[in-house]
C-alpha cells in the first residue's frame, strides 16, 4: 500500500471518528459544530472520490416497476460488489402507479443501497447531483452527457444475466424473515413447501402441479382469491396481510418457487431458491431459458396444461435432489 | 388536488425544505402526518410551490430516546411501514431517506446558505426541537385565510382508490374506521388510549340494519382488528385484501366519513378535510389543539367534523353516525 493511500485512509478514519464523537454530543451549540464539520467533511469526501450514486428515470411507472428496480439494483451490485451506493429515482410528475410503496420496500431490501432519493422533478434531481456525485463522476463527460437511463422493462439480455449465478443478494428485515419462517413452521411443519404466484391464465397449471404432489404444501401468494375446486394442499395467503418484505421472505424460506417473474420471482432467484418462472417476455425470446437445477424461465407461457407436466417433473427432480428419498420426508 | 399556496401568494421558485430527523422525531403515523401538514401550511404561508422532504436516519442509532425499541435490526421494517405517510403533500417534489448524517448535513448547509425556508428551522434543528403535535400553525393560518392547504392521498394512489371504490363499494356510503388497539400492535404503548372494540363491533352490526347503504372499511395494522369483524356483511378489511398503509390512506381520502379513535388515521382524516367523528381524545391534547376539553370542533372544523373527548360506546357511535350520515348523504342527494 502506497504512502499516499495510507494517508488518505488515515484522513478518512480520523474524519469518521470525529464525526461519530460529535454525533453523540447532540446539544446546541455542539450540534452546529457537528453539522458544519460533517458537512464540510462530506464535501471533502466527494472531492476525494468517496461515494457512489446510481440514477435511473422512470417514464412508465406500471405494475412491473418493483421488478424493474430489482433488475437495475441487481445489475448495479453485480458491477460494484460489496460497495454501498446512493440510489436516485426520477419518477413521472403525474405518477399514477400505486406500487410506489413496493418500490420503496425493494430499495430498502438491497443492502448496497444506502440513501434513497425519489424525485418527481428533473430540475430538483439535477440540482442535487453535485452533492451526490464525486468529483470524478462530475468531471466525466460520459456521465454528464447521459445522466441516467430510463428504467423500462428488461430485455432478454437482462433476464439472462439476472438468471446467471453470482448475482447480488437481498437482505430483508429480521422481522419479516421471522414472520415468514414462523408461518411456514406452523403451516407446513417439516413437509416440503412451495410458493405459488402464477398469473391468472396459469391457474390450471398450479392446480395440476399441486395435485401431482400431495406430499407437498403449496402457498399461494397471487392476488387472486382461492376458487372452489382448488386442491387442498394449496393455501392462499391473500388474506394474511403480508407486506412485500414478508412475502419475499416467504419465497426465500420455502423449498421452491413456481410463479411470475416479478419481484417475488426475483427474490427467489436472488436467494437461489429452485424456481420455475413465467412471463415478463416482450417477444422474441426462446420458448424457455434453462439454468439447470437452479431456475427455468418461460418468457411467454401459452398452454398451461402442456407446461404442467414439465413443471411437475422439474419440481420433483429438484426437490428430490435436496432429499433423495422424497417419501421419507413425510 | 387542493391548492396549498396561500391565497394571493405569488408563484415562488423556492421550495420548502422539510426535515424529519428520527434521532429526535418519532416513528408514528399521526406525528408524520402532522409534520407533513405543517410543511404544507408553512409552504403556503411563505409562498412556496414545492416541498423537498429529508428523512434522516442513523442506522446505528435509528430511534430517539423516547423510542428505545427502535434499533438497527428493526428500523427498516418500521420506516417501510411508515413511508406512505410522507407522500401525502400535494406539493411533494422530492423525498430523500438519508442514512448518512454527513450527507444530510451537506444538503442542510446548502439549503440554509440559499435562504430556503426549512421546518424545523435552522436553530430548531440544531436544538433538536420539533413541534410535531400542536395545531398552533394550522389555527393561525385558518384565522388569517379561512382555509387550510389540506393533505391528499399518497402520491400515485388517488386513481387506484377511485377504482377500488367503484369495484367494491359502488355508490354506497363509505365509512373509513380505525379503532385504536395498541394492545394488539407490534409495539404496544399507551394502552389507555385504546378504544373498546366490542362497542365498535356492535355499532357496525346495528348500522347494517339501520343504514344498509353504509360500507365500513376497517383500517389499521393486520394484528389490530377483531376477527369477528370479518363476519359482518357491511365490512371490508383492506389489510386482509393484501393492501397496505398507502392504500388505506388513499381510501380514507376517498371515503365519505371517517370514524375512529384519536390516533394516526384520525390525523389523516383531520388534515384531508373529511367529515369525521374522532373519539377518545386525550384531554392533555386540548392545549396542543388550542381548544378546551369538550370542544365539539377544531377551530378549522365544520359541522360534520366532530370531536368526542370521552370513551365511546355503541349508542354514542350510532347517534353521531345518524347525524353525520343524514347531513352528508342528504347533501349529496343520494
Amino acid at each position: 500500500m502506497s504512502t499516499q493511500v495510507k494517508l488518505t485512509l488515515l484522513r478518512w478514519r480520523l474524519l469518521n471518528i470525529a464525526d461519530r464523537i460529535l454525533n453523540r454530543l447532540q446539544f446546541f451549540p455542539l450540534t452546529l459544530l457537528f453539522v458544519v464539520f460533517s458537512g464540510v467533511g462530506r464535501a471533502i469526501q466527494l472531492r476525494l472520490g468517496h461515494g457512489l450514486v446510481r440514477v435511473e428515470g422512470v417514464t412508465n411507472a406500471g405494475e412491473s416497476l418493483p421488478r424493474n428496480v430489482m433488475f437495475w439494483l441487481g445489475r448495479t451490485l453485480a458491477s460494484h460488489p460489496g460497495q454501498q451506493f446512493d440510489v436516485c429515482l426520477r419518477l413521472p410528475r403525474e405518477a399514477t402507479s400505486h406500487r410506489l410503496h413496493d418500490v420503496f420496500s425493494v430499495l430498502l431490501a438491497f443492502p448496497g443501497s444506502h440513501s434513497i432519493y425519489l424525485y418527481w422533478d428533473s430540475s430538483s434531481l439535477a440540482d442535487d447531483m453535485p452533492l451526490l456525485q464525486t468529483k470524478l463522476d462530475l468531471d466525466d463527460p460520459a456521465v454528464l452527457a447521459s445522466p441516467y437511463e430510463d428504467l423500462g422493462p428488461p430485455g432478454i439480455r437482462e433476464f439472462e444475466a439476472f438468471l446467471r449465478p453470482g448475482r447480488a443478494e437481498i437482505a430483508l428485515p429480521v422481522a419479516a424473515v421471522r414472520e415468514a419462517q414462523t408461518l411456514l413452521k406452523r403451516l407446513a411443519g417439516g413437509t416440503y413447501a412451495v410458493c405459488l404466484n402464477v398469473p391468472a391464465g396459469l391457474r390450471p397449471l398450479a392446480d395440476t402441479v399441486a395435485r401431482s404432489r400431495p406430499d407437498a404444501q403449496f402457498f399461494d401468494l397471487s392476488p387472486a382469491p382461492q376458487r372452489t375446486g382448488t386442491p387442498e394442499n394449496i393455501h392462499s395467503l391473500l388474506h394474511f396481510g403480508l407486506t412485500l418484505h414478508e412475502r419475499m421472505a416467504l419465497v426465500q424460506a420455502v423449498d421452491a418457487y413456481v410463479g411470475s417473474f416479478d419481484e417475488l420471482g426475483c427474490a427467489a432467484v436472488m436467494s437461489a431458491r429452485k424456481a420455475v418462472l413465467f412471463g415478463g417476455g416482450i417477444g422474441g425470446e426462446p420458448e424457455r431459458i434453462d439454468r439447470g437445477d437452479a431456475a427455468v424461465w418461460y418468457p411467454s407461457p401459452e398452454d398451461p396444461m402442456a407446461l404442467a407436466e414439465a413443471v411437475v417433473q422439474r419440481l420433483s427432480r429438484r426437490l428430490a435432489s435436496d432429499d433423495k428419498d422424497w417419501g421419507n420426508a413425510q | 388536488m387542493s391548492d396549498a399556496r396561500a391565497p394571493g401568494s405569488s408563484r415562488s421558485t423556492r421550495p420548502m425544505i422539510g426535515i424529519y430527523d428520527f434521532s429526535y422525531a418519532p416513528y408514528a403515523l399521526g406525528d408524520a402526518l402532522t409534520w407533513t401538514m405543517n410543511l404544507n401550511v408553512i409552504a403556503a404561508a411563505k409562498g412556496c410551490d414545492a416541498i423537498d422532504q429529508y428523512l434522516v436516519i442513523d442506522p446505528i442509532r435509528p430511534g430517539s430516546r423516547y423510542q428505545r425499541f427502535v434499533n438497527q435490526h428493526n428500523y427498516v421494517s418500521i420506516i417501510d411501514n411508515l413511508f406512505p405517510a410522507f407522500l401525502c403533500s400535494p406539493l411533494l417534489r422530492s423525498f430523500k431517506l438519508i442514512r448518512h448524517s454527513s450527507t444530510f448535513n451537506l444538503f442542510f448547509l446548502r439549503e440554509v446558505a440559499r435562504g430556503r425556508p426549512t421546518w424545523p428551522s435552522f436553530l430548531g434543528h440544531l436544538s433538536r426541537r420539533l413541534d410535531f403535535i400542536s395545531h398552533r400553525r394550522f389555527n393561525a393560518y385558518h384565522r388569517k385565510y379561512g382555509q387550510l392547504p389540506w393533505l391528499t392521498a399518497p402520491r400515485g394512489y388517488d386513481a387506484w382508490a377511485d377504482t377500488f371504490r367503484r369495484a367494491h363499494c359502488e355508490d354506497r356510503f363509505v365509512v373509513a374506521v380505525n379503532v385504536r388497539q395498541g394492545a394488539l400492535g407490534l409495539t404496544p404503548a399507551n394502552l389507555y388510549r385504546d378504544s373498546p372494540l366490542p362497542e365498535w363491533h356492535a355499532f357496525m352490526q346495528l348500522a347494517a340494519a339501520r343504514h344498509p347503504d353504509a360500507q365500513f372499511l376497517i383500517l389499521g395494522g393486520y394484528t389490530e382488528w377483531g376477527r369477528e369483524m370479518h363476519r359482518l356483511p357491511n365490512v371490508l378489511i383492506p389489510r386482509a385484501m393484501g393492501l397496505g398503509l398507502a392504500h388505506e390512506l388513499a381510501l380514507l381520502h376517498r371515503a365519505d366519513l371517517f370514524m375512529g379513535s384519536s390516533s394516526g388515521f384520525a390525523t389523516m382524516a383531520t388534515f384531508c378535510n373529511k367529515p369525521y367523528l374522532i373519539t377518545n381524545i386525550q384531554h392533555l391534547f386540548s392545549r396542543y389543539a388550542g381548544i378546551p376539553v369538550g370542544a365539539r370542533h377544531y377551530p378549522f372544523g365544520n359541522e360534520n367534523q366532530i370531536l368526542y373527548w370521552e370513551r365511546e360506546n355503541r349508542d354514542v357511535l350510532m347517534a353521531f353516525f345518524d347525524e353525520i350520515h343524514d347531513r352528508v348523504r342528504g347533501r349529496s342527494g343520494s
